[in-house]
């Protein structure tokens, strides 16, 4: 009995002790150590001293497949639609920009010390499986880490890269790979070089300096493999490149764009593309291409094109996006509808945007026509 | 029944109210120096596995190189050729601020490190500054930019913009904050207190380490997968590079602060025992206070069992009030204490800075266990004497006194039976300090429990002198303590424990800081040292660069130059520190330092890198002998070194270091700086007329330490001296416990005697005779408990050094005995003893013969 009671008041000492003591203990132990820094301003680029796009230039090619340092900001931009032979579809982007951080020149010693930098993003829709998968990278231009070169050319962030095969630039081998997705593909080209706006010099909005140099290979037959889930295929198809390069972003008055990279059964391209105001009642700046069988162009001209949003897909991660449209471009004949391939192809990355593959059905001057491409939507998400 | 037993027992205690309080804080401030101690080291420690989480994040392995880092294209062989992505560079080092504090430099690759130290890498908040600042690219881009936590600029009267400068191994270097990290808890927060962020190429180029890492962080997956990537790196890496896992820095942490928290632990608790006598003899005279009462219970049916309950019943609610309090008072002193030791693990260590005191709830528990604990088995033998006393009759206390008279030869064959074991405890070969506490506690009790036989002999053999001199009243003052065994043999020993105690505290730093004063004469030969102005011994450091020596060698004067690196490398088991020392074959036979080998005859093998000479610690705490094998990791790979000798070593270097010459050392390690320069003056030159020399051939504005031997041997011993400050606050609250306790003890059972004493005013002594008897009796009392304290002070000295800071530290000191430690030991039982006797004697000579009488 008194053996119980020493038992049950030393039990209750201990309780209360117990109690205080857990109190002022959870109080240090919080979770893992976290605070912020931003990345994300980092794709800020630009600052004083980067040259401004104000007027066409003389492009010199393979030097120009290059960088262009003086420039604030800098893309090579892979697209392109496959298929395997027991006729499964894919899409995949395989995209490089550089970024200029600064445009002074500092008396570095370490060889870290860096004036660019790279990200890099690769994507894979698996149309069957209804997936979509996409990775982002950094690198900063030193140590070989990252860089591009004109001739021979080369762009790579770590094993990600895209490489000339010959001195002659095409045809190019682009190299990807992350967490068991892979693409390994060899893309040739069946037009020439599509110098897009003023021979490539490519207004983006209606103020001096808004503007970029562009040019574009809209046609390029692609073959590789793909490996996906441990299983490498064979695929062939048709790739898209953007090249770009300026010192300014989207415009303030702009909040983001629609991209259009077209590649028609006719072995027409387009490239068309709508700057959309963020003020709803402005005028949307249009721009755009149309490539000819035999690799001849003609620039889009304002309200040439005529697109309705017939469908819109609410992002997991928040915003809404158009989905299906119906283009039409009456001086071409066309009337066609653009689908995408899977509606979810996000790409999660510190900017976030929406890229993928489309499928075209429609008609060219009354004829039945088909087509595959990619579209870019951005400044959708919330 | 059970509800009156626990009311007269609440009742006696609540009407002694001092009493109770003296008992409850002997117990109460042994908590607290154990809890105290406890929260001091556990708060440095969080702190630093704070700032190491801040630092390390998330990795799971590193690849880490020599002294100085590892080369840079390891990794970029680790990005683009095995495609390792989870994996970070990392270049660190130290910084000083102008008023002397130390901020740690992380260099980062912004742009790769995200998933290892999410703070330098998520999505933003935007920072405070107004500045439309493009921060990142200013890290990466901009050279001499860097960011701290919002706390650490606050503290630092910094904002986005501003310049810092900082003094960086010898020079000095400003940095633009060119932002600031939100912490989004307290927590993160803490950890990057002090932390100052930058991208790695300013860290190469601010630490002088160009072309290299001081390591790279990897994330790698406890899988086939993993496993396969980590064989392929470690395949990949050069030589001088090795992979361990982040587990492994932890453990050196651990390792180096462990001899330490291990010393102030026994120390601690040596705090405790006195608690626990004090408890004991509290509890011992309540019950003989009691007899009458209990007697009186057991006749009216109250079992043994309730008696033996109701006294434990008492201790624990007494060890459980204590200990409470004990915490609380610990909690406070540790906030004191927080920063004596942080200081200690700056001085000895590593950075780190504890703003917080850490409250673990295991340290309070601790706390509370030990102090409830000690308090039960100090009243377990009271309680089981309680359980002795026959019902009914209130027996005479000269009963008990012959009773316990008779049980003098059993206390003292229990007190050498204690004393065996715990000596046989104390010298067992094993490797946990706990076992040697358990011994010395034992040895402590054992000693306490010939108290009694020590009384009557020194009765029997002083009483016929102090009749010759003082006559039969102070024969009689003599036989009172003897007389009233049971009581003053209680009380003298609890007073000669506590006073044993401080003596081995004292003792102990007294003789180590005389062993550390030798050797540093014997092992400081130079006139003169030149090293760079860094708060502690930096470990890697860039220290002094090479062109230092050159210059100083060629100026007019200097006799000759010897060198030192201090460094830490790895080795299978761990990190290893490294002393690697510049000297002359002549010189080098000098050193008298060696305990084991002669230096003369081994300096070729060390100069070949064949062999090393390793420290005491190092060889105690390794379990290495002269011959035995040392293996460490070099640029040629992992090597075996032969031990050729053994040097004493007095510094706090955790598990010991490792002595390699020069020559070897730049064969194995690509490291050409120094930590430290030795400078021996001509024949005929003072010293103080080669410093302005030294001074200018070095330059201004370098950031470097010119001292003279005198000087440094100061520093030294001032680094000493902060090291056991901790020592000496644990001194000043035993001594503090001691006093109050005892002070306590004796009063209560003189208090209890006033009556006896009155008894001889009815019989015809003078008030004076009265007083003089009494206070003779207590002082004698107090000399007695002084005089057994020496020895059981000295021998708890001995285990202390030979046996808990061999132990722990690993060092062999020679014990000396300080005449003035032990004459102040017996000041101090005495002056405690005579305090005590005022308040009794002044309440004694107040009443009156007759009322006492009537009380009788």
């Amino acid at each position: 009995m008194r053996i119980a009671i020493i038992i049950t008041s030393l039990a209750v000492v201990l309780a209360i002790l117990g109690g205080g003591i857990y109190a002022l203990d959870r109080n240090s132990r919080q979770s893992e150590v976290s605070a912020s820094l931003s990345l994300s301003d980092a794709l800020n680029p630009g600052g004083p001293g980067f040259t401004s796009v104000t007027a066409p230039r003389k492009f010199a090619f393979p030097d120009d497949h290059g960088p262009h340092p003086d420039y604030a900001l800098e893309w090579w931009y892979f697209t392109g639609n496959l298929d395997s032979p027991n006729g499964r579809h894919f899409g995949y982007e395989l995209t490089f920009f550089r970024i200029g951080l600064t445009s002074e020149e500092f008396d570095r010693s370490s060889e870290w010390a860096a004036n660019q930098m790279y990200t890099a993003h690769f994507a894979l829709t698996d149309v069957e499986n209804n997936r979509f998968h996409s990775f982002e990278r950094y690198g900063r231009d030193a140590f070989g880490l990252a860089g591009a070169a004109g001739s021979p050319f080369r762009v790579w962030l770590e094993d990600w890269s895209a490489t000339s095969t010959n001195s002659d630039t095409l045809p190019l081998r682009l190299i990807a790979r992350e967490n068991g997705i892979a693409i390994d593909l060899l893309l040739a080209s069946e037009k020439g070089i599509v110098l897009n706006g003023e021979d490539g010099f490519s207004r983006k909005g209606n103020s001096s300096g808004e503007a970029s140099y562009y040019y574009s290979l809209t046609r390029m037959p692609t073959e590789g493999t793909i490996t996906l889930n441990g299983q490498t295929r064979a695929v062939s198809g048709l790739s898209w490149l953007d090249r770009e390069w300026s010192s300014s972003q989207l415009s303030e008055e702009h909040v983001g764009w629609d991209w259009f990279a077209l590649q028609l059964s006719d072995s027409r391209d387009i490239m068309y593309g709508v700057l959309r105001p963020r003020d709803e009642t402005a005028s949307e700046f249009q721009l755009g291409t149309v490539v000819e069988e035999d690799g001849s162009h003609r620039s889009i001209e304002e309200g040439e094109v005529l697109l309705d949003v017939l469908d819109r897909w609410q992002s997991p991660r928040g915003g809404t996006y158009p989905s299906r449209w119906r283009f039409r471009m009456p001086a071409e004949g066309l009337d066609i509808e653009i689908t995408p391939y899977i509606s979810d192809q996000e790409l999660d990355a510190i900017v976030r945007y929406w890229e993928g593959a489309v499928r075209i059905e429609g008609t060219a001057s009354g004829g039945p026509i088909t087509g595959n491409g990619y579209v870019e939507l951005t400044g959708y998400a919330d | 029944m059970s509800a009156v037993l626990w009311l007269s027992s609440a009742r006696y205690l609540l009407h002694r109210p001092w009493q109770m309080a003296l008992s409850v804080l002997g117990i109460t401030l042994g908590v607290a120096v154990v809890v105290a101690i406890d929260l001091g080291n556990q708060s440095a420690k969080h702190a630093f596995n704070l700032s190491s989480s801040a630092v390390t994040g998330k990795a799971t392995h590193q690849i880490v190189g020599g002294p100085a880092g590892l080369p840079e294209d390891v990794y970029s062989t680790l990005r683009l050729d095995l495609r390792a992505r989870d994996s970070a560079p990392v270049v660190e080092g130290y910084a000083r601020l102008d008023d002397g504090k130390t901020l740690q430099l992380l260099g980062i690759d912004p742009l790769s490190d995200s998933q290892f130290r999410p703070y330098t890498g998520s999505m933003a908040s935007p920072d405070r500054s107004n500045s439309p600042a493009n921060f990142t690219t200013s890290l990466l881009a901009s050279p001499n930019t860097a960011l701290t936590s919002v706390e650490t600029a606050d503290s630092l009267g910094l904002k986005t913009g501003d310049t810092l400068t900082l003094g960086i191994a010898d020079k000095m270097r400003s940095v633009e904050i060119v932002a600031l990290i939100v912490p989004q808890n307290s927590l993160s927060a803490e950890s990057l207190r002090n932390l100052l962020i930058t991208d790695i190429s300013t860290a190469q180029e601010l630490l002088g380490l160009e072309g290299r890492l001081s390591r790279i962080d990897l994330i790698v997956q406890q899988n086939e997968h993993g496993e396969q990537l980590l064989g392929r790196i470690t395949a990949s890496l050069p030589p001088e590079a090795a992979i361990q896992s982040s587990g492994v820095r932890s453990e050196t942490i651990e390792q180096l602060t462990r001899s330490f928290d291990q010393n102030l632990f026994i120390i601690s608790l040596l705090g405790l025992i006195i608690g626990a006598f004090l408890i004991y003899n509290t509890m011992t005279f309540s019950i003989v206070q009691r007899r009458p009462i209990i007697g009186a219970l057991r006749a009216l049916g109250v079992t043994r069992r309730q008696v033996f309950a109701v006294v434990l019943g008492e201790a624990l609610v007494i060890g459980a009030v204590s200990s409470i309090i004990g915490i609380l008072l610990g909690i406070l002193v540790g906030r004191g204490l927080v920063h004596v030791i942080t200081q200690n693990i700056n001085d000895l260590f590593f950075v780190v800075s504890v703003q917080e005191l850490t409250i673990p709830a295991w340290s309070l528990a601790k706390g509370v266990l030990l102090g409830v604990l000690a308090t039960l088995t100090a009243a377990f033998v009271p309680a089981l004497e309680a359980t002795g006393i026959p019902p009914r009759e209130a027996l005479s206390r000269s009963h008990l006194e012959t009773s316990l008279k008779s049980a003098v030869p059993l206390a003292s064959a229990i007190g050498v039976i204690l004393i065996s074991v715990g000596v046989a405890l104390i010298v067992l070969p094993v490797n946990t300090l706990i076992f040697t506490f358990i011994g010395l506690a034992s040895l402590i009790i054992g000693c306490a429990a010939l108290t009694p036989i020590c009384l009557v002999l020194v009765s029997k053999s002083i009483s016929p002198a102090l009749a010759r001199m003082f006559g039969a009243l102070g024969a009689a003052s003599v036989r009172g303590i003897v007389s009233s065994l049971s009581r003053t043999a209680v009380a003298i020993a609890a007073l000669a424990v506590a006073i044993s105690i401080t003596i081995s505290i004292d003792t102990m730093v007294k003789s180590f800081r005389t062993t550390v004063e030798q050797w540093l004469n014997t092992s400081l030969s130079s006139d003169i040292y030149v090293s760079p102005a860094s708060l502690r011994l930096e470990r890697s450091g860039a220290g002094l660069a090479p062109a230092i020596l050159e210059r100083i060698n060629v100026i007019d004067g200097v006799e000759s130059v010897s060198t030192v690196r201090n460094v830490r490398v790895h080795s299978p088991d761990g990190e290893v520190d490294l002393l690697v020392v510049g000297t002359t074959a002549e010189r080098f036979a000098r050193y008298n330092t060696f305990k084991e080998g002669d230096p003369a005859l081994f300096w070729d093998d060390l100069q070949a890198g064949d062999a090393v000479a390793v420290s005491e610690p190092f060889a105690n705490l390794n379990d290495k002998r002269v011959g035995s094998l040392v293996r460490l990791h070099t640029a040629e790979g992992e090597r075996d070194f032969r031990i050729a000798g053994i040097y004493y070593d007095y510094n706090f270097s955790g598990s010991g270091r490792v002595l390699m010459s020069r020559n070897a050392y730049q064969r194995f390690y690509d490291d050409d700086n120094f930590s430290g320069i030795g400078i021996t003056a001509s024949e005929g030159i003072s010293p103080d007329e080669l410093i302005p020399a030294i001074e200018s051939a070095i330059g201004a504005g370098q950031q470097i330490v010119i001292r003279s031997n005198a000087e440094l041997k100061a520093a030294a011993m001032e680094v000493f001296d902060r090291s056991f400050a901790i020592t000496s606050v644990v001194y000043v609250l035993s001594i503090s416990v001691a006093f109050i306790g005892v002070l306590s003890a004796l009063m209560a059972m003189q208090m209890e005697r006033t009556l006896e004493f009155g008894t001889l005013r009815v019989i015809g002594f003078t008030p004076r005779q009265v007083w003089l008897m009494f206070t003779s009796q207590t002082a004698l009392m107090g000399v007695i408990a002084g005089l057994l304290s020496l020895p059981l002070g000295l021998i708890e000295a001995a285990v202390l050094i030979f046996v808990v800071n061999r132990r722990s530290f690993g060092w062999t000191m020679d014990m000396e005995i300080y005449p003035l430690v032990l004459v102040q030991a017996v000041v101090i039982a005495v002056a405690a003893a005579l305090l005590a006797s005022i308040y009794p004697a002044i309440k004694m000579s107040r009443s009156s013969p007759a009322s006492v009488l009537r009380r009788e």
